[in-house]
């Protein structure tokens, strides 16, 4: 037959092939989907379709539950507490919305009260509470003015294992401006209970990557508020997040001015100083509340309220175009085009 | 190597330039729109070809418009029309949705520079 | 009545193609664990076995092995009537066409470089084909078939010279 070399190498090709027959290399999956009242878009490595069909799957449904839990008025979990805190008395919380209530509390400390959940009738009053945007006009001064000095903080809530109570009438939990960063969260841990270990999960333009994709970085673009285009991107890889809060997400125009819905707790009104704060962090909660809070902060103090919530890495854009970013951020961010001013380094505290 | 040898190369090679001149010349835009809805539909839209399309949502038709290489959404039942207002989409991966209506439009993209654009 | 009993005999035929069939699997294995541009486009080197083959035992043995190569490698790695396993049916018929017309042409002007090579472009043409029809149906695919054709026709031209190398080594008693 064939020859004693050939025969070597045919019998070692294919005890190799004998190895080599288990492996399997994870395929990239890719879907777009309508969740959680935005358009999510999730690239995820599995090992098969079946693991990637039963990944999307999954979070499609959870998408959807959170949403439903976290609506602040539709009927469920949360639109029943906030029917309940006004009356001031004891009542038991659903408990899947005590952890986000803690986070939360705790979040809303660091930034000073900035970053403030507790402002649901103020964020409802300006109509951006639902799905739909409002129209306008603005609310009248003396509700908005009435409302602010009733001051809601999530310090006015007390809980005693899953009861709680209100000691504030006016406090209506709203957790709009992070739930996108918790819900994210939470897809991740599951994603990561799962076995996978690359992914990218975009909620409406904000996201969160664990793992590389194939054997580059997730490569994420930074529109720029002003325009259509990509301002900046970034490298990730391993477990962060990046979620930008912009003046330009949610709005409506009245009288030639525009009115967003990042309001400013201390004023009742949208805060005017930014137009953009972009924020990397490991968790998305955290991302999403700080991009928030330093929205409100302003130009000047968004570093103390950075240092303050233990963000180190933060891009602002403020009202004037201006570009200021942390070092950790100077590090991590490339400008795709060349005409964009030179940005101010400007250190945390 | 015999003579046979040689004509194959040269054959070979010379299908190859062929096959580069004629993949490798032109611009590379979108060529394809993709049409998903809440129900799990998805529609195929060649972009050379003029057409329009009517997707059913819980709150109605959508209407999608392909014209020049270019698509939109024409018309769609929702209170803001945002879907609207954004106008023709005409680069690869560029994509905009009516979320009322469950409906997303979306370029298919030739070269993708970033896996997800943050905003 | 005497006991009728049916004895199989391997004849030393079956053998030899069992043996190159096995081989071709083998490669083709191999060839499913690397990456690809296009997912499930492979190169096709497992090509070169049916190649010789086809010089050393015939058409008919040729034909064996690459159909064999195609189910049973399928069903070793576990893709039988995936996509994959399409693509590689696709490839493995338009491969043996190519040299079908390279072999009609030429044959007594043809070795195992040549028909190597023949095979090699026709298999990842077959690929692309496919690919394009029943799974990616989007011009954009074809930007890559010149980069994977100029790399099938160095493979090609490597495994065959590798094969005609081997080939005048070995003494093979004709079929």
């Amino acid at each position: 037959m064939t020859s004693g070399p050939a025969r070597a190498v045919t019998l070692l090709t294919l005890l190799a092939s004998l190895a080599l027959a288990g492996c399997s290399r994870p395929e990239p999956y890719s879907e777009t989907m309508i969740a959680f009242g935005t358009l999510v878009d999730v690239t995820l490595y599995a090992e098969s379709p079946a693991q990637a069909d039963e990944a999307l799957r999954m979070i499609e449904s959870d998408l959807q539950y959170m949403h439903e839990t976290w609506h602040p008025w539709k009927p469920g979990s949360l639109g029943r507490m906030n029917l309940l805190l006004p009356t001031g008395g004891w009542f038991s919380a659903g408990p899947s919305l005590l952890p986000i209530i803690e986070q939360s509390t705790t979040l809303s400390e660091q930034s000073e009260g900035l970053f403030n959940p507790a402002i649901g009738q103020l964020v409802a009053l300006w109509g951006f509470h639902g799905e739909d945007l409002p129209a306008g006009p603005p609310p009248p001064p003396d509700e908005i003015a009435s409302l602010v000095g009733q001051a809601p903080q999530m310090a006015d809530l007390e809980i005693d294992g899953i009861r709680i109570r209100s000691t504030n009438a006016a406090v209506k939990l709203d957790f709009g401006a992070f739930a996108k960063g918790y819900g994210v969260d939470r897809v991740i841990e599951r994603l990561v209970e799962m076995g996978i270990t690359d992914a990218i999960v975009n909620a409406g333009g904000d996201l969160r990557a664990i793992g590389r994709h194939g054997d580059r970085d997730w490569r994420v673009g930074i529109r720029d508020p002003r325009g259509q285009g990509v301002l900046a991107s970034l490298e990730v890889s391993g477990d962060e997040s990046v979620f930008t809060s912009g003046n330009y997400e949610r709005y409506f125009e009245w009288d030639g001015k525009r009115y967003h819905h990042i309001i400013d707790p201390r004023t009742g009104y949208p805060a005017d100083d930014v137009l953009s704060v972009t924020v990397l962090h490991e968790s998305g909660a955290v991302a999403d509340a700080a991009a928030t809070a330093l929205f409100v902060a302003g130009r000047e103090d968004w570093p103390r309220i950075a240092a303050g919530m233990g963000v180190e890495a933060v891009m602002v854009i403020d009202a004037d175009g201006g570009i200021a970013l942390t070092p950790a951020m100077a590090e991590r961010i490339r400008f795709e085009s060349e005409s964009t001013p030179e940005p101010q380094i400007r250190p945390l505290p | 190597m015999k003579r046979g040898d040689w004509m194959v190369l040269v054959l070979a090679t010379l299908f190859i330039g062929m096959s580069y001149a004629h993949f490798w010349t032109g611009p590379t835009p979108a060529t394809e729109a993709l049409v998903q809805t809440g129900d799990g539909h998805r529609h195929h839209l060649h972009l050379g070809r003029d057409a329009t399309l009517h997707v059913p949502g819980p709150l109605g038709d959508t209407r999608i418009e392909v014209h020049d290489g270019r698509a939109r959404i024409a018309d769609s039942p929702c209170n803001d029309k945002f879907c609207v207002h954004y106008g023709w989409l005409d680069h690869g991966g560029e994509t905009i949705a009516c979320l009322p209506n469950r409906v997303v439009l979306q370029l298919a993209g030739a070269d993708q520079d970033y896996d997800a654009i943050n905003f | 009545m005497p006991p009728t009993s049916l004895k199989l005999t391997a004849e030393v035929q079956d053998l030899r193609i069992a043996w190159l069939a096995a081989l071709a699997v083998a490669i083709h294995v191999l060839e499913s664990v690397f990456p690809s541009p296009l997912p499930g486009v492979k190169p096709g080197l497992a090509n070169v076995v049916v190649v010789m083959a086809l010089l050393m035992y015939g058409w008919r043995a040729a034909l064996a092995v690459a159909v064999l190569r195609v189910i049973a490698g399928s069903l070793f790695i576990g893709t039988f009537l995936s996509p994959t396993f399409f693509l590689s049916l696709s490839g493995a018929t338009l491969a043996l066409c190519t040299m079908g017309l390279a072999w009609l042409i030429g044959r007594h002007q043809l070795t195992a470089i040549g028909l190597s090579v023949a095979a090699a472009i026709g298999h990842i043409t077959g690929q692309f084909i496919v690919a394009w029809l029943l799974f990616i149906p989007h011009e954009a695919i074809w930007r890559l078939y010149p980069i994977l054709v100029s790399t099938s026709l160095i493979f090609g031209l490597v495994s065959g010279t590798m094969a005609h190398a081997l080939f005048r080594k070995i003494k093979i008693p004709a079929a």
